[in-house]
């Protein structure tokens, strides 16, 4: 954990948004429920700005919104001040040049090669040939593909492929880059391998990056924040740290626990004592977010409320670069001193929540 | 045999060949040049497309459809009227050239806008994220993307218009099935037949392998 704080990225910078969205709407036709219900996010410049949410939840609908490719009913999508929805044809056209976008099964052509590809939206803005063969080079280094130039996408594997998408996505110099479920198809070691190579880009281009996705992983591994969508509607939004580690929805809480596990063992339960007359039993997870000594806590609740505590399970992950750590502990004792131990961990920021409940019936793995 | 050996008949075959040539060659080219602009049209007017329109969509379509209902036969004989503004005759070869033209062309209008409309959405929409007008988007994602699928539909017509020109015989278009029918079957020289039967045979197998290899090497998909 220290050693990654070396390679810190500079906090994003937080100027004035570079792209805003207020108020979006759209209703599909021929559908009764709001696909987006009214969503306004900004995204600063710099940042990678993370939309979770799960199937159906609005995610492309929005992201198709921010370049018109949909259009929405009501609301306004500004970019660096401009409002896109007022401009004529040729001046979307221009606008589009400065916003790239990767795609979850990546589009390529099947019918030109790597590099016939990436040049295709020079080609589009114009660029005379000389330009873009210098142009194309550039960009296969910039993704490390230099040697399949002259490969078709038949050919090329599902992170090679995305390769392709990313470079052809930056290839008119955009200042936002939008990615819309980019690794959904892939691995999860392309996955890493792709998320990677888009902060990479971030940090040395200066690029500007909002990508939708419904794993947590991607948004604990790239995001600097991150807005939770739920039936067209941003239900919660914040650092990804803060999101994720002091959820306020069950939305929000689901995605958290697919990071945190449950964290039970198969078996656990039924192996622990069951409690005395007049004692109860709960199991608890609590999670460490700033550096309070996880003994100190652990030993004081012992001490001050009487109560046996069982560690059943424990563990050290990150978001980003802040660490956090999850406890999973059996606590037996009198019903109003665990109470009492619970409120002083809370207390003592720390979340603390009972999944008694859950281990009744689905223990996991 | 001994009819075949014979120069003039030799050179009735020749001939034949050569009018059949004509007839499905012009046809074929008018077909594939009116029918790629058609079925463009067609295809980005259609609901949800690039240039979504119903007011141009559904008359074209309707005609195209109507030209495709009409059992060729019977339109050769409906259209000369027309055959004569193009053709300045409503006999011979170039006469019949007219209708297999005109329903070749709405035949092949729908093989090609199937073939279009099978270029994957995202890759119009990738296109449209770049900046891309429609024109862009037809001239280097729609056609290109689609070559394979439009050479199979050539291949597919060239077949069918080799079929369709044996009818030509009926305006007197003269070819292959013509001569079939008049010597082969009329004055009874089944030799004729079986000349014409095996030279359209190699037409079409060659014709197919052709466009079969010409698809193959357009299509970069494995
Ligand atoms: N083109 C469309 N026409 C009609 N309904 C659509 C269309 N696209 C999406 N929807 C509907 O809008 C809702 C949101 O979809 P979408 O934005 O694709 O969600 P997500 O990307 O989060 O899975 C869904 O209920 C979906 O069925
Ligand atoms: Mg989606």
């Amino acid at each position: 954990m220290g050693a990654s704080m070396a390679d810190a990225v500079p906090p994003p910078a937080s100027d004035a948004p570079l792209l805003r969205l207020l108020d979006i709407r759209k209703t599909y036709r021929g559908s009764s429920a709001a696909a987006l219900d009214g969503v306004s996010i900004e995204v600063r410049p710099g940042e990678i700005f993370g939309i979770i949410g799960r199937s159906g939840a609005g995610k492309s609908s929005l992201i198709r919104c921010v370049n018109l490719l949909e259009r929405p009913d009501t609301g306004q999508v500004l970019l660096a001040g401009q409002d896109l929805g007022r401009l004529g044809r040729d001046a979307l056209a221009a606008a589009r040049r400065g916003i790239g976008m990767v795609f979850q099964h990546f589009n390529l052509l099947a019918s030109r090669t790597v590099a016939g590809n990436i040049a295709l939206p020079l080609e589009i803005a114009g660029i005379p040939a000389s330009t873009r063969r210098e142009r194309v080079k550039e960009l296969l280094r910039l993704v490390g593909l230099e040697d399949r130039a002259d490969a078709y996408p038949a050919h090329l594997s599902g992170g090679q492929k995305q390769r392709v998408g990313i470079a052809r996505a930056l290839a008119t110099n955009p200042t936002l880059l939008l990615s819309d479920e980019a690794t959904s198809a892939l691995d999860p070691e392309t996955t890493a391998e792709i998320l990677a190579l888009i902060r990479e880009l971030r940090d040395r281009l200066r690029l500007t990056v909002l990508l939708i996705t419904h794993e947590m992983e991607v948004v604990k591994t790239i995001c600097d924040r991150v807005a939770v969508l739920e039936k067209g509607r941003v239900i919660e939004q914040g650092r990804v740290f803060d999101v994720f580690t002091r959820p306020q929805s069950d939305t929000a809480r689901q995605f958290a626990a697919q990071m945190t596990g449950e964290m039970l063992p198969k078996g656990t339960v039924a192996r622990l004592p069951e409690p005395r007359p007049g004692e109860m039993r709960r199991i608890l997870r609590i999670l460490f977010t700033s550096d309070a000594s996880t003994r100190a806590v652990i030993s004081e609740a012992s001490r001050r409320f009487g109560l046996d505590l069982n560690i059943i399970s424990g563990r050290i992950d990150a978001i980003g670069l802040e660490p956090f750590g999850v406890l999973v502990v059996a606590a037996f004792g009198d019903p109003v001193h665990v109470a009492q131990a619970i409120d002083r961990m809370r207390g003592l920021d720390l979340e603390v929540d009972d999944i008694a409940a859950a281990t009744a019936g689905s223990e996991v793995a | 045999m001994s009819t075949l050996l014979n120069p003039t008949m030799q050179i009735l075959l020749l001939q034949s060949a050569g009018e059949t040539a004509w007839m499905v060659g012009v046809a074929a080219l008018v077909a594939i040049a009116v029918g790629l602009p058609l079925a463009l049209l067609l295809l980005v007017t259609s609901p949800g497309h690039i240039a979504a329109n119903a007011l141009i969509n559904r008359p074209v379509a309707a005609i195209v459809n109507a030209v495709r209902s009409v059992p060729f036969i019977i339109l050769m004989v409906a259209v000369v009227p027309f055959t004569r503004l193009i053709a300045g005759t409503s006999i011979g070869t170039a006469a019949a050239t007219v209708p297999l033209a005109l329903a070749a062309t709405a035949f092949i209008a729908r093989l090609f806008e199937t073939a279009l409309r099978d270029v994957d959405h995202g890759l119009i929409e990738a296109a449209q994220a770049m900046g891309a007008s429609r024109g862009q988007i037809i001239r280097k994602v729609l056609v290109p993307e689609a070559a394979p699928g439009l050479v199979a539909a050539i291949t597919v017509t060239l077949i069918s218009l080799v079929g369709y020109s044996a009818m030509a015989g009926a305006i007197g278009g003269g070819g292959l099935g013509d001569l079939g029918i008049r010597f082969g079957y009329q004055r009874f020289m089944p030799e004729v037949m079986a000349a014409v039967v095996v030279l359209l045979i190699l037409v079409v197998q060659g014709l197919q392998s052709l466009g079969d290899a010409l698809v193959r090497r357009l299509s970069h998909r494995q």
